[in-house]
This record gives structure tokens, sequence and C-alpha cells, in this order.
């Protein structure tokens, strides 16, 4: 029936495809455009993460273990907060877009991974900020999406543990 | 008696595999009438010669396993099939006895268990 | 329950006996009854006729003296003659009906006591003498006054006496009715009594016994319900219409996660539990149950029920076990099928187990399987590879991450990544580290179906960003393997670097032969004095010969059989030619003596894959033979882990130019086939 799994349980690619949906329907609720995912590709080790002008970060503890991190420059979230009907923008709307993208990809983690899963409420930080430092040993895997004509990436730093 | 037996599958290593078990010491009742590559060629091969056993292959060029069994099934309900078949899941294989074969075995097999479905057939 | 019709018999015979008494007594007083009305009536016949003799005797009495008075007045007397025959003949009636009784043979006279026989002889004594007298006066037509009086004195004289016979011969008869009746009553009260007596133990026979079948059915069922309610598995019965029957086991809802109601279709049961294909195997593994013959080994082999993984729900959680098993099993009754009895065991925890338990065994033998294999190969060669195999996958993941957002670009992508892996497996096979080229395969694998799409996206991207991690994670794996073993041994004095290549080369051609079934023999000859090779050159040897031999192997040599059938040798051979001319150049060929390249059958593969008919007609064998060399092309239909996925000879060509050699191939159908690599004099 099942493939026997290894005894680590893997992050599997339909784990991080249900993240990457997340940011697609996001776009596609807000703004009625979807944002699609351009390519995925493993961060090199020793590499900066490919974080923006703003941040949207949620930590992850339990059988899973990590962050998922959403960064996208400021054109692009004015973009969004005028596609929201907002015509004057500071630096707090755009940390609570990345903000609420954070939340939103919390949500779904917690539905698709169950109980055994606690997640912190969003964090957020601009260029200027830090990442707080993660918990996952295997290299990141970097989702750039391109909306219009921004590029956003979504950033799946997850160990699966037994 | 003798029992005559056709041997279809694409693939002809396994076709040459089969052949060479069925000349096992066990099976001296068994005789094989042909080798057929397609479901097409197993069908005529079958009409002309009435085979009391066919080991059949499912994912075949031109006529696949399936169509193929349902044809012997009604032209030649005698002919007992042992499905032989890499397909290894049991939708397949039950599938396949509804359509009207008597045994299913799944690939990779060894000599063994070919001759002892074999032998288990010709009861 | 026992249908044998004996213990039955048996069981109820008391019972039975008790019901045939009541009958009988019940008939008895029936019939008894009626003869005691009978006898009643009787009696009260004779007081009646005792009675009247009274009456009659007056009457006679009183016409013999109204007959003399009118005799002896002159008057007419006939009348008073008329009256006197009348009570006469009435008397002598009673009399005699009265007498008819004690002398019948049958009849109620028999029954007659001597008392009232005394007082009936009595009065026929009494009577005799008036009854003389009176014939003279009844027979004469005009009897005589003598006559007359003497029946007259004769009566007189006896009437009182007759009357009072009469009387208490009535007396008598009443008292004697009234002491029968009451006996008679008696007897009756008695039968009753008895019949009621039996009636009661009959009820109380019957209603015990009631009792008690109801205690011990009361008790079966609560045994049965204990069991079903203690049972862990899952038990119900199945009916013929697929509905689930009434007796079912505690835990069926648990298991299933849902209330599970007698009456139940199976169908709607597995609904939302199991995938549509599955559920249309049940359904045709229910009906194979009910209605074929089918051998029961096979039968018990076919259940496609036998470990089920639960889908999940809608809301993505479902409550209870995420593995199941069903057990079918047969209940037969005279031969038919009436029904299923469904047996569902848990089997999550089991599944979980054997999945880490084969984890860990994979893991396990992967360790000591790459261990062995690394230790078996030149450890500079491992390092090569690995350190060439990250190379290329660092080149994929950093083409994932420069590709451009369009269908084109992202095909190129597939196609270079598949190249790319391709050529991790093909080493990773001559040096016999299964692992990674499992993992190769499976890469190659996700990677097939993508080559051929037109419409791929980035989301078809992010599997393959995962499985670069995987097979880096695989090469990590026997690095870290490697240098744990170079802490114990000093690397080995490097040999003449074509014996590991020759060493490799005879390993992958014989491995590859393995798996399909064929057979062969590899040579390779060297030149007595090795020609210098830079690394470089060296590096392309060691990529380009596997990919050259696998393909001699897998496409040129032909099955045993095969080669039979066509007068050859049953052992294939390919031959490995090393060859320096004088100017210094190197040139390598690698020749199997299989079926050689048709192409004729290179048209039809190309026509099967869908290219105009036209074009491939006229298609000169120079450019038939340059197709092998694009990428994606095939002569094999079907993939296996050697040949047949479209690469190799474009990955051989793209090499071959990168490397500055030219590439030959010559073949002869049913023959040979011979790639040359001519390289150019190091400069």
């Amino acid at each position: 029936m099942t493939a026997p799994a290894p005894l680590r349980k893997a992050l599997r690619p339909d784990d991080v495809e249900v993240f990457a949906e997340t940011i697609g329907h996001f776009f596609e609720r807000i703004t009625g455009e979807k944002a699609l995912v351009r390519t995925a590709y493993l961060l090199e080790a020793g590499m900066p993460l490919p974080l923006d002008d703003f941040n949207g970060l949620i930590q992850v503890q339990g059988d899973y273990q990590g962050s998922v991190c959403f960064a996208a420059p400021r054109g692009l979230l004015d973009h969004v907060l005028m596609r929201m009907g907002q015509h004057e923008y500071s630096d707090a709307d755009h940390l609570d877009v990345v903000g609420e993208i954070a939340n939103t990809l919390a949500g779904r983690a917690r539905r698709v991974f169950g109980e055994g899963l606690e997640i912190t409420p969003p964090q957020t930080f601009t260029r200027a900020g830090k990442p707080p430092p993660s918990a996952a040993s295997s290299p990141p895997l970097v989702i750039p999406f391109t909306w219009q004509s921004y590029t956003a990436v979504l950033i799946v730093h997850l160990d699966a543990l037994v | 008696m003798t029992m005559k037996l056709l041997i279809v599958d694409d693939s002809m290593v396994i076709r040459n595999r089969i052949a060479r078990l069925c000349q096992d010491m066990r099976l001296p009742n068994l005789e094989i009438v042909g080798l057929a590559g397609d479901g097409q060629q197993a069908v005529a091969l079958a009409e002309q010669f009435r085979p009391d056993l066919v080991t059949m292959d499912l994912t075949m060029p031109k006529m696949d396993g399936d169509e193929c069994i349902s044809r012997l099934a009604t032209r030649l309900p005698e002919t007992r099939i042992l499905v032989v078949s890499a397909l290894s899941d049991k939708t397949t294989a039950l599938k396949a006895i509804k359509k009207g074969a008597q045994g299913f075995l799944h690939k990779p097999f060894s000599d063994d268990e070919l001759v002892e479905a074999l032998l288990e057939l010709m009861r | 329950m026992n249908p044998q019709p004996h213990t039955w018999l048996g069981k109820y015979r008391e019972l039975l006996a008790a019901i045939a008494l009541f009958l009988v007594l019940d008939l008895g007083v029936l019939i008894f009854n009626t003869y005691t009305s009978h006898l009643i009536e009787r009696d009260t016949a004779h007081i009646n006729t005792a009675g009247e003799l009274r009456v009659y005797s007056q009457q006679l009495t009183k016409a013999l003296l109204t007959l003399r008075m009118e005799m002896q007045s002159g008057d007419s007397y006939q009348t008073s003659q008329a009256q006197l025959s009348e009570s006469y003949s009435a008397f002598s009636t009673a009399l005699q009906h009265l007498q008819g009784l004690t002398l019948g043979s049958s009849g109620p006279g028999a029954s007659m006591d001597p008392q009232s026989r005394e007082l009936l002889d009595q009065l026929v004594e009494t009577w005799e003498p008036i009854n003389t007298g009176v014939l003279p006066v009844l027979n004469a037509a005009t009897p005589s006054a003598w006559d007359v009086d003497d029946a007259v004195n004769r009566a007189v004289t006896r009437n009182v006496r007759l009357m009072q016979l009469a009387d208490d011969l009535t007396r008598h008869l009443e008292a004697q009715a009234v002491s029968r009746a009451a006996s008679l009553r008696y007897i009756q009260l008695g039968a009753i009594f008895l019949a009621s007596l039996n009636f009661f133990f009959i009820v109380f026979k019957f209603i015990r016994r009631l009792l008690e079948s109801d205690r011990q059915i009361e008790a079966a069922r609560q045994e049965t319900r204990e069991i079903l309610d203690t049972v862990r598995e899952g038990l119900f019965l199945l009916d013929r219409d697929g509905h689930l029957g009434i007796q079912q086991s505690r835990s069926l809802p648990e298991l299933f996660g849902r209330p599970v109601a007698p009456g139940l279709k199976f169908d709607e049961l597995i609904a939302q539990l199991l995938e549509p294909e599955q559920q249309e195997a049940a359904r045709d593994y229910i009906d194979l149950l009910f209605n074929r013959k089918v051998k029961p080994a096979l039968l018990e082999e076919l259940n496609p029920l036998r470990e089920v993984t639960l889908a999940a729900g809608q809301d993505g959680r479902r409550k209870g076990p995420t593995h199941l098993s069903f057990e079918f099993t047969q209940v037969l009754e005279q031969g038919e099928v009436r029904a299923l009895l469904v047996t569902v065991f848990d089997i999550s925890r089991q599944m979980q187990l054997a999945r880490d338990l084969a984890g860990a065994e994979a893991r396990a033998s992967s360790e000591v399987e790459s261990l062995l294999a690394v230790l078996d190969q030149d450890p500079a060669q491992v390092r090569d590879f690995l350190k060439s195999g990250e190379d290329r996958l660092g080149m994929v993941n950093q083409a994932l991450q420069d590709v451009q957002p369009e269908a084109r670009a992202y095909a190129e992508l597939i196609n270079f990544a598949f190249r790319a892996i391709h050529s991790i497996k093909g080493e990773a096979g001559a040096l016999g580290l299964l692992e990674v080229s499992r993992q190769a395969h499976q890469f190659e694998d996700l990677l097939t179906p993508l080559r051929r799409r037109q419409d791929l996206t980035g989301d078809d991207l992010i599997p393959i960003a995962f499985q670069v991690g995987e097979l880096r994670q695989k090469l990590a794996q026997i690095g870290e393997v490697l240098a744990k073993v170079r802490r114990y041994q000093e690397a080995p004095v490097s040999q003449h670097p074509f014996v590991e290549l020759k060493k490799q080369i005879e390993h992958l051609a014989l491995k590859v032969a393995e798996d399909l079934n064929k057979k062969v023999r590899v040579e390779v000859n060297f030149p007595q004095q090795a020609p210098n090779l830079d690394e470089r050159l060296l590096r392309h040897l060691h990529e380009m010969l596997p990919q050259l031999v696998r393909n001699a192997v897998a496409h040129g040599i032909e099955s045993e059989a095969e080669r039979l059938q066509a007068g050859k040798l049953p052992e294939g051979t390919v031959r490995v030619e090393f060859a320096t001319t004088t100017e210094g150049s190197l040139s390598v060929s690698v020749r199997d003596d299989g079926r050689g390249i048709s192409c004729a059958r290179i048209r039809a593969r190309l026509l099967e894959l869908g290219h105009p008919h036209e074009l491939v007609e006229s298609m000169s064998e120079r450019e038939l033979i340059a197709t092998l060399f694009t990428p994606g092309f095939s002569l094999q239909e079907e993939a296996n882990e050697h040949a047949g996925r479209g690469v190799g000879l474009d990955l051989i060509r793209d090499m071959a130019s990168r490397a500055g050699a030219r590439i030959r191939l010559s073949t002869l159908p049913n023959a040979y086939t011979q790639f040359t690599l001519q390289f150019q004099p190091a400069s």
C-alpha cells in the first residue's frame, strides 16, 4: 500500500506546496490576481536569506521545527495596499500586510500539520531588522513568486522530526 | 493428458523465461503452443491453437491484457488464464479475475512461484 | 436450537401427556354428562308413570261405581263403560311400562333396585284381582250386574291399597333419582376438579418451560452482547444486498469514526473512508465472494481491504484509526454464500511500526551498502564522483534559481536537470553506489513525465528542488562514510589510471546484464604503453565510457533466446579498445556484437512518436542515425534503470563536444554496433 517512509519524517513537497498555494490564494483573494510560483531552489550553504524590505515570519515547534517566512519589496506591498483601497502607506501598513500573510500561513500550517505543532504569532521586521535564528538544520527552500512585475519570496526552513 | 499453453507478454525476456520454466520437470504435461507479444497476436494464436492455459501480461501494445482476457473468456470459455503482471495493486488483479482470469501472479516472480501457479491452474 | 424431531418430542413429552390427559378427562366429563342427563330423564319418566298409576286407579274405581249406579237406575251407561275402558287401558299400559322395564334385557329396568321391584310386584299383585274383575265387564257388550258388582267390590276394596302402593313407588323412585343425581354430581365435580388440576399443571409446566427457554436465550444473547461489547475488532454480518446486520461489535463506530446503524449499506460506510478506486475494488471483491467460484487461497490474496489507509476526511483530520484491515469470511448455508462475516482490525499501530522498521532497515542497509560499496572503490574516484555530483547538483540548483518564468525555460531546465541526474546515476551505478543511483532513478521518475509536458509552471519545480536536496543528502552520506574510512586508512597508492577504469567498466556491464537477464562477456584492451593522459581527459573518459558500455549492454546485446534464434552465441560480447595514434591522439571504441541499429526500427519509432510520415520517409540513413543523438529519443518504449529514457546518446554527444572529442557510430543490423571516441592530441 503506502511505501514505507523513512524513520525521519521527511518534509514532503506536498507540505511545501500547501504553503505556496496559500500565498497564491492570498493574492488572488485580496487583489483578484494570483501570485505565481516562479521556481523553487535550495539556499546554498553560507548564502544569506533572501529577505526583502518587509518580512513576516512564523516559528514552528513540535513535529516540525523551524520557520516559514514571507518577504516582499515595498513596491509590491504598495500595490497590494492600493488594491485594498488604501492610498497612504506607512511602514506599519507594510508590516501589517506581511504579518497578515504570515498569519495565513500559520493558520494553514496548523490545519495541515495538525495539533502536534506549536506556532508562534507572526513576527514582522524590515530589511533593517534581524530574523530570529532558525531551529532547522536542513538547507532552506526558497520559492520566489511573481505578482505583476514584482518578486516576493517564501522561505520554508523546516526540519521534520519524529 | 497434455495441456496446451500460450504465453502472452510484450517482453521477450519474460516470454523466454516463462517458456524455459514451463519445461520444468514438475510440469511434464505442459506443451507450449505459442508465444505472443501483444494482445492481438494473443487472440489470434489462441483461436488457432485453443490452448488450455494462457499466461497473460496486462500492459501490452495494440490490445492490452484486460481486453484480451475479455475476448478469450467469451470465445474460449474453457481456457484458463493466469495473469502475470507487474501491476501489483489488487484492483488490477480483481478486475482481471472479474473479466475471467483464474489466477494472478505478480512480477517479479520466482521460478517456484510460476510453477506453483501453473500447477494450481492445471488442477 | 436443535431442530431434530425426536429431541423436540422428548423435550415436550411430559407436556403432551398432560394435555392428552386433560383432553381425555374433559371428554369423559362430557360423555358422563350426557349419560347422566339421560338417566335423569328416564327417572323423571318413571316417577311420572308411577304417579299416573294412582290417578288411573282412582278413575277406574270411579268409572265402575258410576257404571253400576247407571245400570241400577237404567240410564245409558255407554259413557261410563268407555271411561272405564280408557282408565283400565291407561292403568294397564302404565303398569306394563313399569313392568316392561324390569323385564327388558337392556334399559334402565335392569338397574331398578330390589325395593322398587318389590313395590311394583305388590302393585301387580293388588291389581291382578281388579284386572280379573274388570275384564268381563269390559269384554261384554252388556255386562251383567253381577260382574259389575264383583268388579266394583274388587276395585273399591283394593283402590286405597293400590293408590298407596303407587304413592310409595313414586316417592321411592323420587328418592332414588335424587340420590343418583347427587352421586352423579360428585363424580362430575371430581372429574372437573381433576381436569382443572391437570390444566393448572400444564399451565405451570408450560410457563416454567417458556421462562426457562427465555432465560437461556437471554443468557445466550447476553453472552453474544458481552463478546460483541468487549472485542476490539469490528464484527458484523453483511448480507447479499450489502446491508450490515443487527448484531455488531461495539467497537465498530470507533473504528470507523462514525455511527454505524444496523441495516446501513456497506457502500455508504466506506464511502467517506476509502478512495473511490478502493471502494470499487471492495464492491468487486464482495461481488466475487458472493457470486464467483474462485479458489479460496486466491480470494484471500485478492482482498483489496487487507491493509487500507483511511482517507483523512473533508477537514483534514479524522478521529479514529488511520489504517484498517478487513477480513471477509463466507457464511455458507447449503453450499450457498448467505452472508459475509466481516472482521475489522485497527492496524494503525502495526503499520506505523512496520513503516518505522522498514525505514530503519532501509537506512541501516543503505548505510551498510554504501559503506561496503565505497570500500570496494578507489577513494580518489569516489571523491571525484562526489565532487562532480555535487557540482552538477549545484548547477541544477543554480538553474532553478535563475530560471525565467516561461514554459520554454522550464522545459529546458527539466532537460538540463535530467541529463545531470542521468550522469550521476550512471556514475553511481558504475561505482556500485546503489543508494545514490536509486535516488537518482527516483529523481528521473519525477522528471520523465515533466519532460513531455508543454505547460510547465513554477509549481512543478518545487518537488525538483526537494529531490536536489535528497540526492545531495545521499552524496553527503557517502562523503561521511568516506571521511570515516579515511581516518583509519591511508589513501592507497594510486594505480595505473586505466586499471581502475577497467574494473569499473566490467562491474557496470555485468550488473546491467544481470538486471536485464542477459549474458555478457566484457573485454577491455589497453595498449601496453599507457598513453600519458591528463586529469581532464581521464575525467571525461570516466564520464562517457560507463554510458557507452551501459548502452551497449542494454540496447545492443540481445537476450539469450534472441541471440540463439539469430544463430549467435548465447553470451554477448562488449569490447572496449584503447588505441593511440602516432600523433599522440587517443581513440576509444566500444563495440558490441548485438542486434545493431536498424534504420527501419528508427523510422518505426519516429512514426510511433508521432513524427510526420513524409518527413520520416524522406530521411536518409545518416539523418536517421543522427536522431539517435537528439534529446529524449530512445528506441526502447519502457524505461528501466538502464535504458529507455532517451538520454545517453545526446548526453554523450554533449560530453564529447565538451571534451573536444569526435564521436563516430558504425553499425550493421544483427551484427554489431560500435561507438568510437576520437580525442584530439593534448596540446
